[in-house]
C-alpha cells in the first residue's frame, strides 16, 4: 500500500526516475520477454499459473504500464478477456448488450445496428428480454461473445474465454476467430494446447517472469510446456491379491533403472517388464494397458494379452514382459496405465489398475500435434494419358 | 491508423492529458450515462419501496430533530422559519451532499472487476457517479418542491438561486470523493471512516441548527467550506436572509470546479497505479 502511495507520488509530480530495481518484497512478473506479430498471425502465450501471461496481456491492452521496454501496437486493439463484462444480473439481456457494447468501445447506434447479428449468434432467442439472472453461465458467455464477436480490431487479445459453452458454441467462436485471425494479430493465452495448437501459427512460452521458448513450431513449443510438469504417477486401485514388485521399460539397451526416464526414438521397439507378487491364486490373467498423451488422451491401446498367454492360475512372483514394436509416437512424453484383471466363472475381476504407471520419452524429428505420426511410402503416379 | 505505445517512461505532461480527456470525453460520456441508466434501473428493481429509500434516511433524521425540538429536549429556535420545513430541507440538501462525497469512491469500488479487465475511458465512472447523484438529488428536490407546494412558500427570484446552489454542492462533494478516491481505493480504512466521518461532518455543519446559533468556541465550525453552499441555498429556498452573499457562493463554486478538473487529471494519472493494487 505504501509503495502505491510513493508510485501515485512520483506519477503526480512527473517524476521520471525509472525504477528498475525492485523495492523489498516486490517481482519481476514479465521480464525479458520480446516479440513482434504482424496482421494473420497467432501467437500462442503458454505457461504455467503465476507464469505472467496475464500480467502481460493487461500491459498489452494498456490498463497497466511496463516498468521497463517498450510496447507499441498498431491499429484499433480488442481484448476478449472478461466476456459479459458489465453485466448486472437484474437488467434484461437487451440491456445488458448495450451495456456490454458501450464499454467494448460500440456506439449506441453501432449497436443498434448490430444487435439482430449478436441476437442471431447468441442463439438466446426470446430470453433476450428476461433478466441475465435467469440465464444459464452458457447463456451468458454466448451472449458476452457475441458482442464481443462484433469488434473489429487490428489487434485481438484473448485470455482463456471458450472454458464455458457447448460444444456447438465453442465451434462457432472458432470459425468466429478463424475469420477474424485473417485480419488481425492475435495474441491468444490458454492452457487448453488443443485449442492452442488449433489456433496459433507461432507460440511463446513463459517461465517465470521470462520466454523459455518463442518459435514457429507449435508442436515443439507444447511438448516444452509439458515438460516442465512433474511426472506423477496416477492412482492405483486394486485389490491386495497381488503386489506391483516392479515396472521397468527398456529401448535399444537403455532402461528405465538406470536412467529414470526412457528415450525411445521414433519408430524403435519399446519393451514393457512388470513383476507382480501374487499373495492369493489369480485365475486367467488378463493384463491390458492404455497410452496416454501430455494432454491425458488416451490414444493407444493394448488387448491382445490372451492371444500370447493363457495361464489357468498364476501364484507367487510372476514377470509379464510385453515388447512393443517400431513406436509410431511423435516428440512427447507419454505414459503407461497398466490394469490387471481375471476371469474366474466367467466372470471378470479387476486385480488392480495403476493409472499413468509409468512415463517415458519420445524423440522424432516429427512433433506434430498429434500423438501417432505415421510414416507412409509416398509415391507419384502420373498417368499415362495426362503427360505431354 | 492509430499507434498505440505503451513504455516505462510516464509521460504525465499535463497539456497531453488533458487533450486525451478531451478527445475521450464523448465516448466517457456515453458510457458513464449508459452505466448510470443500468445502475439506477437496476438499484430499485428488487425493491417494493424503490425510490422512496433514497428519502428515508434523511427523512428520518429530520423526524428525530423534529421530535427533539418539539419536546423541548434540545431547543432551536432561531432558525427564522418553521423548524420542521428548515430541517428537513437541511437534511435533503445534506443528503445529496454526502451521496456526492461517496459516489465516486462507490462507483470505482463496483466496478473493480472490469477495471482491472477492460481498457475504456475511465472517466466514465465518474461521470456515472455525477449522473446518479443527479438523479439521487432530483428525488430530494421532488420532496423540496412538495414543502414549497404545502407550506405555500412565496416564489420570489432567489427560489431559483436554489438550483446553481445545488449544483455546487454536488461538485464540492465529488470534490472531496475524487480527493480522496486514491487513498480509498489505497487504503481500505478510509471506506470504513468515511460513513462515520460524514455522520459527525452532519453536525459540523448548520443542517439541523441554524448558523446564528453558534456562539463561543464553536464559532470555527463558521469554516466548513460546505455551510455557505448549504446554508444559502436553504436560505435562498425558505425566502430567509440569507447569510452569504452570491458572490461568495460564485467563488466557491470556481474554485470547487477547478478541483474538480484537477480531481479528473489526477484520477486518470493515478488510475493504473491503482488497478496494479486493485488485483483481479
Amino acid at each position: 500500500m505504501w509503495y502505491g502511495l510513493q508510485d501515485l507520488g512520483s506519477a503526480v509530480l512527473g517524476s521520471n526516475q525509472n525504477r528498475s530495481v525492485l523495492r523489498d518484497g516486490e517481482f519481476w512478473s514479465v521480464k525479458d520477454v520480446s516479440f513482434s506479430l504482424r496482421r494473420g498471425e497467432c501467437l500462442g502465450l503458454i505457461g504455467r499459473n503465476g507464469a505472467g501471461k496475464s500480467t502481460l496481456l493487461k500491459m498489452l491492452n494498456g490498463l497497466i504500464r511496463p516498468d521497463e521496454g517498450t510496447i507499441t501496437m498498431r491499429g484499433k486493439i480488442g481484448a476478449l478477456i472478461e466476456l459479459s463484462a458489465g453485466f448486472n444480473p437484474l437488467l434484461s439481456g437487451r440491456e445488458n448488450v448495450y451495456v456490454n457494447g458501450q464499454l467494448l468501445g460500440f456506439s449506441k447506434k453501432e449497436i443498434d445496428q448490430k444487435f439482430k447479428a449478436i441476437i442471431a449468434f447468441a442463439e438466446i432467442g426470446e430470453f433476450i428480454d428476461s433478466p441475465v439472472q435467469n440465464y444459464s453461465s452458457g447463456m451468458k458467455v454466448r451472449l458476452g461473445f457475441a458482442v464481443a464477436a462484433q469488434m473489429e480490431p487490428d489487434v485481438l487479445l484473448i485470455d482463456e474465454v471458450l472454458a464455458v459453452g457447448d460444444m456447438g458454441f465453442v465451434l462457432k467462436c472458432l470459425n468466429k476467430m478463424d475469420e477474424l485471425r485473417t485480419k488481425t494479430a492475435m495474441i491468444f493465452v490458454s492452457h487448453n494446447m488443443p485449442m492452442v495448437s488449433r489456433m496459433c501459427s507461432r507460440i511463446c512460452l513463459l517461465k517465470e517472469d521470462k520466454t523459455t521458448y518463442q518459435s514457429d513450431d507449435v508442436g515443439a513449443g507444447i511438448t516444452q510446456y509439458y515438460g516442465g510438469f512433474r511426472q506423477e504417477s496416477g492412482s492405483f486401485q486394486g485389490t491386495n491379491k497381488v503386489e506391483i514388485k516392479n515396472i521397468v521399460l527398456e529401448s535399444e539397451g537403455h532402461s528405465s533403472t538406470e536412467e529414470g526416464l526412457v528415450t525411445v526414438h521414433h519408430g524403435k521397439d519399446l519393451i514393457l517388464t512388470v513383476d507382480v507378487i501374487c499373495h492369493q491364486p489369480v485365475y486367467q490373467p488378463k493384463m491390458h494397458l492404455a497410452f496416454y498423451d501430455q494432454e491425458q488422451r488416451n490414444f493407444a491401446e493394448v488387448f491382445n494379452f490372451f492371444d500370447h498367454i493363457q495361464a489357468a492360475e498364476m501364484v507367487g512372483l510372476v514377470r509379464f514382459k510385453a515388447v512393443i514394436p517400431n513406436i509410431p509416437f511423435s516428440q512427447g512424453q507419454y505414459s503407461i496405465t497398466i490394469g490387471l484383471n481375471e476371469f474366474q466363472n466367467g466372470q471378470r475381476n479387476m486385480i488392480f489398475r495403476y493409472q499413468s504407471a509409468i512415463y517415458f520419452l519420445v524423440e522424432s524429428k516429427q512433433h506434430g500435434w498429434s500423438p501417432i505420426q505415421l510414416n507412409p511410402v509416398w509415391e507419384l503416379i502420373t498417368h499415362p494419358s495426362e503427360r505431354s | 491508423m492509430q499507434i498505440q505505445v505503451y513504455s516505462a517512461k510516464s509521460k504525465s505532461n499535463l497539456w497531453r492529458t488533458l487533450k486525451a480527456i478531451g478527445t475521450e470525453f464523448p465516448v466517457a460520456h456515453a458510457l458513464g450515462f449508459r452505466f448510470a441508466q443500468r445502475n439506477i434501473r437496476a438499484r430499485y428493481r428488487q425493491s417494493l419501496l424503490g425510490i422512496v429509500w433514497a428519502l428515508i434516511p434523511p427523512l428520518a433524521t429530520a423526524a428525530i430533530w423534529i421530535f427533539l425540538n418539539q419536546k423541548n429536549i434540545v431547543s432551536l429556535n432561531h432558525t427564522g422559519s418553521s423548524y420542521a420545513l428548515f430541517v428537513i430541507t437541511g437534511t435533503m440538501l445534506w443528503s445529496i451532499f454526502s451521496n456526492a462525497v461517496t459516489m465516486p469512491i462507490q462507483s470505482i469500488q463496483a466496478n473493480a472487476p472490469i477495471l482491472v479487465k477492460v481498457n475504456f475511458p475511465r472517466e466514465a465512472l465518474m461521470i456515472t457517479a455525477f449522473y446518479e447523484i443527479v438523479f439521487t438529488a432530483l428525488i430530494s428536490l421532488l420532496i423540496i418542491a412538495a414543502e414549497i407546494v404545502i407550506f405555500q412558500i412565496p416564489v420570489t427570484g432567489y427560489t431559483f438561486l436554489f438550483i446553481p446552489a445545488v449544483l455546487v454542492l454536488i461538485m464540492l462533494g465529488m470534490c472531496f470523493g475524487l480527493l480522496l478516491l486514491p487513498f480509498a481505493i489505497l487504503y481500505k480504512d478510509i471506506q470504513f471512516a468515511l460513513p462515520a466521518f460524514l455522520q459527525i461532518a452532519l453536525y459540523a455543519t448548520p443542517v439541523v441548527y441554524a448558523t446564528t446559533e453558534l456562539s463561543g468556541g464553536f464559532k470555527f465550525l463558521a469554516l466548513n467550506p460546505v455551510s455557505p453552499v448549504l446554508v444559502s441555498a436553504r436560505d435562498w429556498l425558505l425566502g430567509l436572509q440569507s447569510s452569504t452573499g452570491l458572490l461568495t457562493l460564485g467563488c466557491i463554486g470556481l474554485v470547487t470546479f477547478v478541483i474538480l478538473v484537477a480531481g479528473f487529471i489526477l484520477q486518470r494519472i493515478t488510475m493504473e497505479i491503482l488497478i496494479e493494487r486493485m488485483g483481479t
